[in-house]
């Protein structure tokens, strides 16, 4: 275990703190991640604890939200290497279990966003998305599965959008959306809307009318990506930007749709009417992609797709 | 099964890492934990777990898994499965 290195704010360190009292192995995992981390990311990792408390939430229970996140992953993670697929293959198997159960959708918003700072693969593709992000775009913004919200307070801060769309499935997942957005953003509020639909039945959005569209860690999560991806193609402008991130072979409570390499993935995205402007696609952290396609561990994505 | 002595169970654990590990001079040490051991992170972790299962034939439970500390208490752990 080391001490904690200069710009680790001190409710980083008391969370970090209370998780690795809990699970030792996982102490030095976060050790390691912190010090890949920039003094922005601290600072922003910072900054959401004390949004956390803002709404009323211990330290405690955060560290609560984000082992609830580790432990299940290890157990799903223990299936997928015994059983060489995931436990769930459709909706209704994870609905219930996830979707529809507010207690555990609370812990599991709040544990998510801790992930986007814990986890090297998700920071990396936090600052893919950072990267690509096209800010001086005006126009009309849609976030598919916007989840614990960071994404889109990213897009609403930093992109010239007039408006703002999210739509999720989860109410949990609007309501902190909802929560991030007021309180990083609130002179943003009237230009965003949130809406709780499944995307595939939001029958009203217009063709051709969104100029950016981003959808992260939503495809391995339904039934039929190929028509997310369709009615993303659907809707977006023909110079438009769409971002899309999703995982390879990456066992998880509610993950649904296996992909088991990039090609598959890619083929299906291609076969949408998209092509891959720029692709990120991240092994398992510490090992080559050699070792990660080997060992069937887990392979991060996240692109930038345009209309072919 | 035949019974085996905690120091035989520790040597078999050893001797599995140090496999697992590509570190043929490895030796584990009740005090041992996974910072001690290079490559010793979670994912390397489970797939040890899951050789071990099969080395001893029995099943960890997830919470055994997460919340082992060090190879003693493994070596604990797998007395508890398989005596």
């Amino acid at each position: 275990m080391t001490d904690f290195q200069p710009g680790v704010g001190p409710k980083i360190r008391e969370l970090i703190t209370a998780v690795g009292e809990e699970t030792p192995l996982h102490r030095d995992f976060m050790d390691r991640s912190l010090s890949q981390l920039t003094d922005e990311e601290l600072k922003r990792f910072e900054t959401f604890l004390e949004f956390c408390e803002h709404r009323g939430k211990t330290l405690g229970y955060v560290a609560t939200c984000y082992l609830t996140i580790v432990n299940d992953t290890l157990a799903e993670q223990m299936y997928f290497l015994r059983n060489k697929k995931y436990r769930a293959s459709n909706y209704a198997e994870v609905a219930d279990l996830v979707y529809h159960n507010r207690d555990y959708m609370d812990r599991y918003m709040y544990g998510l966003v801790v992930t986007a700072f814990l986890w090297p693969n998700h920071v990396e593709m936090g600052r893919f998305f950072r990267e690509h992000l096209p800010r001086d775009r005006k126009g009309r913004y849609l976030e598919i599965g916007p989840g614990h919200g960071y994404y889109m307070m990213t897009a609403v801060a930093e992109t010239e959008c007039d408006d703002f769309l999210g739509i999720d499935i989860s109410e949990a997942s609007i309501n902190q959306t909802r929560a991030i957005l007021d309180h990083f953003a609130p002179e943003a509020s009237r230009r965003i809307e949130l809406r709780l639909c499944d995307f595939l039945d939001a029958s009203t959005l217009e063709p051709a009318s969104f100029d950016i569209i981003v959808m992260g860690e939503v495809l391995e999560h339904v039934e039929q990506p190929d028509a997310f991806l369709r009615r993303i193609n659907e809707l977006i402008r023909p110079d438009g930007f769409v971002f899309v991130t999703t995982c390879i072979n990456a066992p998880a409570i509610d993950h649904i749709y296996l992909w088991r390499t990039t090609d598959s993935l890619e083929d299906m995205i291609r076969d949408c009417g998209f092509e891959i402007r720029a692709p990120l696609r991240l092994p398992y952290e510490g090992r080559t992609m050699e070792q990660t396609i080997k060992q069937d561990l887990s392979i991060n994505v996240a692109y930038v797709l345009a209309k072919a | 099964m035949a019974q085996h002595t905690r120091e035989d169970i520790l040597q078999k654990v050893s001797e599995t890492a140090a496999d697992h590990f590509e570190t043929p001079n490895l030796k584990l040490r009740d005090e041992t934990t996974a910072a001690d051991v290079e490559g010793w992170d979670s994912i390397a972790h489970i797939q040890l777990m899951m050789r071990l299962e099969e080395e001893f034939d029995f099943r960890f439970s997830t919470a055994e898994i997460s919340s082992v500390r060090n190879v003693g208490e493994l070596v604990d752990r797998i007395i508890h499965h398989t005596s």
